[in-house]
């Protein structure tokens, strides 16, 4: 393997392991078959050397796709605990003395060279007795020696190469699927294989027409009537059943007139076949399940890869509790134990069902009911998982114990949403079975036609059946969901969730994109802070104040005074903060020793303006501290936009779309800003308040504007359920994650402009679909009912037809 | 044309033969994964190759 790897391109400032943009100025980097080649951080460099130590660089010669970035891998941590967890490999793990066997699934997993690189790995690990990860639906089936090694080493081992293992959702779902696969692959086989061997037997008879000699032809159409018996009642059974329970619930779908055709052909050919007159189908029956079974095989093949992505999706969200007693300390949520105490900040997700023990707070529940007032809960009242904590921070009492409940509540939410389809999949769905209905009077017209006329019975049959069979509703009924499941399956793969399947058509009508400043189109946790008066002794307090917000500001002043404390006092204690209380767009409030702290902006800080000529003196500061209304300390908070912040903005304006950025910020700063990432002045607001953002989005939508926000903190909740589409960063708040119809699971904004693409691709393979289907059947219905297509010919121009619309959509998966 | 009749029972019994296979493999999982295998055998074990292991944290300018 001398050849460079053609996919994926790699460019000089992307990381050769994951993709991700290499930093300015970074340095990290692996030789790899003697090229140095360039990393984004030291967890990719470690993870590339890993590779070539163990002499697997052809895993970057074959591989089809970047591997997982390493923010995505450390989020996936908590859950290789679970692996350890004795209730969990009680019922997972099938163990002896000697060897231990279970199955995972792994996340990173993009194509045959992960599998390879990972059964390679763990094949040179001690203890490990075999292992078989399967490149289709991304599972690892691993046998070890327990007393040599653990599940949990092997975990570890397999991230050492950039995959994460985590524990499979539900394991009775997980057979019932492969047997359901199986079993369709086998009624695929059947109705292969006989189809092929029916047409060595009708062979002679086409070739030699009426000069065959009569014992002969009744031995050909013996021995097809026997292979087609299995196709019948075996491989067909799909579409009898999906059939029968339309017609049992007053509906019409494709599989009506195809289960009618079938049925048709099959007696009509029987009947022929015992009295020994006239023409039999058993050909076309035979050909027509096969070519439609393998139709519907590919469409499932492209389905799977969603609900895996979905699956693995769910488990992807990391589910860690504070819990503070017993054993204080940030914990995954399935080791709590009912009797466990633990707290729940503000915004933050309830970990495990369980009575609340502080006085009061709000919870929003539409994760769950689909309610999205906040429900007030009191002191010694249950809330459930799942919930948002929208009050001040809580302290719980855990009630239930989680570990199994979660997994499969999560394997569900993956099934429902995989379920939900968009608007136009149900509007094509509605026309097909209109378009059903249509070919149902014509075939009943057809017959009535021709008995009036005095046709016999051989005259007519042909071409009723005929026109059962050409007539293709399926790129209706099944070519939208089809290419709805294609879209959602390539923009998982790019690592974007959608929650609900209305998204993607509203997407493609989009005319501008507003985006958040802080924490979307900046970097927080990067951006520089300096303190500018204030003395070194606040920075304790400072820490323990901003440690209490998941604003992204705050997490960047709380790791400058990590970093400060640190350097002055390592051993120092932090304060401890009570009755935290979180205002959105405003700052963070609480009390240490008995005095009132407030970390924020200068309204929230100094409410009365008493204090604003000191204030002002220090116009770079942004965030100031206040203890007892007494301000004592400034913060300038210096911007780092991301890395593809300008790149995405770029992308946007050559596609047309307008691109606005709102900001709570100074004006000074906001348009310093948007001058670093070429945004025009005009399309920058600055010093927006929540409300603010909310009546700008309303006002471009009154104008008759379809906009997209992109934003991620508490504070954009409202203008997130304003936009016509939200799409929450990577690090956003569970609320805001909430409010969002998409949901990157990767750092960075490619996932916004990757979104607009696919929707618009999905939008434009439905209607390449829908037109090839209004053309096939204007021009094949006729021509059948004129009895100038035999069914035989009909079979194969239906078939023929659905697996095109299948194929077109399953294209989807490929567009970058 | 006597060898026909006989000749159509072995054609059905191979048949009946295949069938039977292809379930027996089915059942042994060999169909679960079927993009991986084809790509297996393409990866080749390159442990004696020529890399040398120098990790470096060195200055990557040479575009200037």
């Amino acid at each position: 393997m001398t050849k460079e790897s053609i996919y994926p391109s790699t460019t000089a400032d992307s990381c050769f392991h994951c993709g991700e943009p290499v930093p300015e100025g970074s340095l990290w980097q692996v030789a790899i078959k003697g090229q140095p080649r360039r990393m984004c951080c030291i967890g990719c460099q470690s993870i590339a050397q890993a590779i070539v130590d163990a002499g697997a660089t052809s895993y970057y010669d074959q591989r089809t796709d970047h591997a997982l970035d390493i923010k995505t891998l450390e989020s996936l941590a908590p859950w290789t605990t679970l692996l350890d967890d004795p209730d969990w490999t009680a019922q997972h793990v099938k163990a002896s003395d000697q060897q231990a066997q279970t199955t995972l699934v792994i996340e990173g997993l993009r194509c045959g060279a992960c599998a390879w690189l990972i059964e390679k790995i763990l094949i040179q690990t001690p203890g490990v007795m075999n292992a078989r990860a399967n490149a289709t639906n991304a599972r690892l089936t691993v046998t070890w020696n327990p007393q040599q090694t653990s599940l949990s080493a092997i975990a570890e081992r397999v991230s050492k190469i950039g995959y994460a293992l985590l524990p499979i959702g539900s394991a009775p779902l997980e057979s019932s699927r492969r047997q359901s696969d199986r079993l369709a692959l086998r009624r695929l086989f059947v109705a292969g294989l006989s189809s092929a061997q029916i047409m060595m037997y009708a062979y002679p008879e086409y070739l030699e027409g009426g000069a065959l000699d009569d014992d002969i032809r009744s031995l050909m159409r013996t021995a097809s009537m026997l292979i087609t018996v299995p196709v019948m009642v075996y491989s067909a059974t799909p579409f009898f059943e999906s059939a029968w329970r339309m017609l049992k619930q007053r509906r019409l779908g494709m599989d009506v007139p195809v289960s009618l055709g079938l049925w048709i052909a099959f007696i009509a050919s029987m009947w022929a076949w015992w009295t020994n007159q006239g023409e039999v189908y058993f050909d076309s029956v035979s050909m027509f399940v096969f070519l439609l079974l393998g139709s519907r095989w590919i469409e499932a093949r492209i389905r799977a890869r969603t609900s895996a992505q979905r699956e693995r999706l769910a488990t992807a969200i990391p589910v860690l509790a504070h819990r503070i007693a017993p054993n204080p300390g940030d914990v995954a949520a399935w080791t709590l134990r009912p009797g466990d105490r633990v707290l729940v900040k503000s915004g933050d997700r309830i970990p495990a069902d369980g009575v609340l023990v502080s006085a009061l707070t709000d919870v929003d529940n539409a994760w769950l009911t689909g309610e999205s007032l906040p429900v007030p809960v009191r002191s010694g009242e249950r809330v459930n998982e799942g919930a948002i904590n929208l009050g001040p921070e809580i302290e719980l009492r855990i009630d239930t114990s989680v570990a199994d409940g979660t997994l499969s509540r999560l394997s569900q939410l993956a099934e429902q949403a995989a379920a939900d389809r968009p608007d136009w999949v149900n509007w094509a769905d509605r026309l097909g079975a209109w378009f059903t209905a249509g070919i149902l009077l014509l075939t009943a017209g057809l017959i009535a036609g021709s008995i009036v006329m005095g046709l016999t019975t051989q005259e007519w049959l042909p071409s009723v059946i005929a026109v059962l069979v050409v007539t293709c509703p399926c790129a209706l009924s099944m070519a939208g969901p089809a290419a709805y499941a294609a879209a959602l399956a390539r923009l998982l793969e790019s690592g974007v969730a959608i929650s609900s399947a209305q998204t993607l058509e509203r997407l493609t009508v989009i005319t501008d994109v507003i985006f958040d400043k802080t924490g979307t189109l900046t970097e927080p946790m990067q951006s520089r802070v300096v303190m500018h008066w204030g003395d070194a002794t606040l920075w304790p307090a400072v820490l323990a104040i901003a440690s209490e917000s998941r604003h992204p500001i705050a997490m960047a002043i709380a790791s400058a005074a990590q970093t400060a404390v640190q350097n002055a006092n390592p051993s120092g204690a932090i304060p401890r903060v009570e009755a935290t209380q979180q205002h959105a767009g405003l700052g963070v409030s609480g009390q240490i020793d008995g005095q009132q702290v407030r970390l924020g902006s200068a309204r929230f800080v100094d409410p009365t303006g008493r204090q604003s000529a000191h204030i002002d003196a220090f116009p770079q500061c942004t965030v100031f501290l206040a203890i007892d209304n007494q301000v004592l300390a400034g913060f300038e908070v210096l911007d780092h936009p991301r890395s593809d912040a300008m790149r995405s903005i770029e992308t946007l304006n050559a596609d047309h779309k307008t691109v606005w950025c709102l900001s709570g910020d100074r004006q000074d700063r906001v348009s310093h800003f948007a001058s670093q990432v070429n945004l025009s002045k005009d399309h920058v607001v600055s010093e927006a308040t929540p409300d603010a953002k909310q009546a700008f989005v309303k006002a471009q939508q009154a104008q008759g504007k379809r906009v997209l926000m992109v934003g991620d903190g508490l504070n954009d909740a409202p203008v997130l359920a304003q936009a016509d589409v939200a799409i929450a960063v990577k690090s956003a708040a569970p609320l805001a994650r909430q409010k969002a119809d998409i949901y990157l699971l990767r750092e960075g904004l490619s996932g916004v402009t990757q979104s607009l693409f696919v929707a618009r691709q999905a939008k434009r393979i439905l209607n390449q679909n829908l037109a090839w289907a209004l053309a096939y059947n204007i021009i094949a219905i006729p021509f059948a009912a004129a009895g100038l297509i035999s069914p035989l010919v009909a079979s194969i121009g239906m078939a023929a037809s659905s697996l095109l619309v299948v194929l077109n959509s399953s294209r989807l998966l490929k567009v970058r | 044309m006597e060898v026909l009749p006989l000749l159509i029972v072995i054609s059905l019994a191979l048949l009946a033969f295949a069938v039977w296979l292809f379930f027996r493999m089915s059942d042994s999982g060999q169909f679960d994964d079927v993009e991986g295998p084809a790509r297996r055998i393409l990866m080749d074990d390159d442990r004696p190759s020529g890399d040398t292991q120098n990790t470096s944290k060195t200055s990557d300018r040479q575009k200037g």
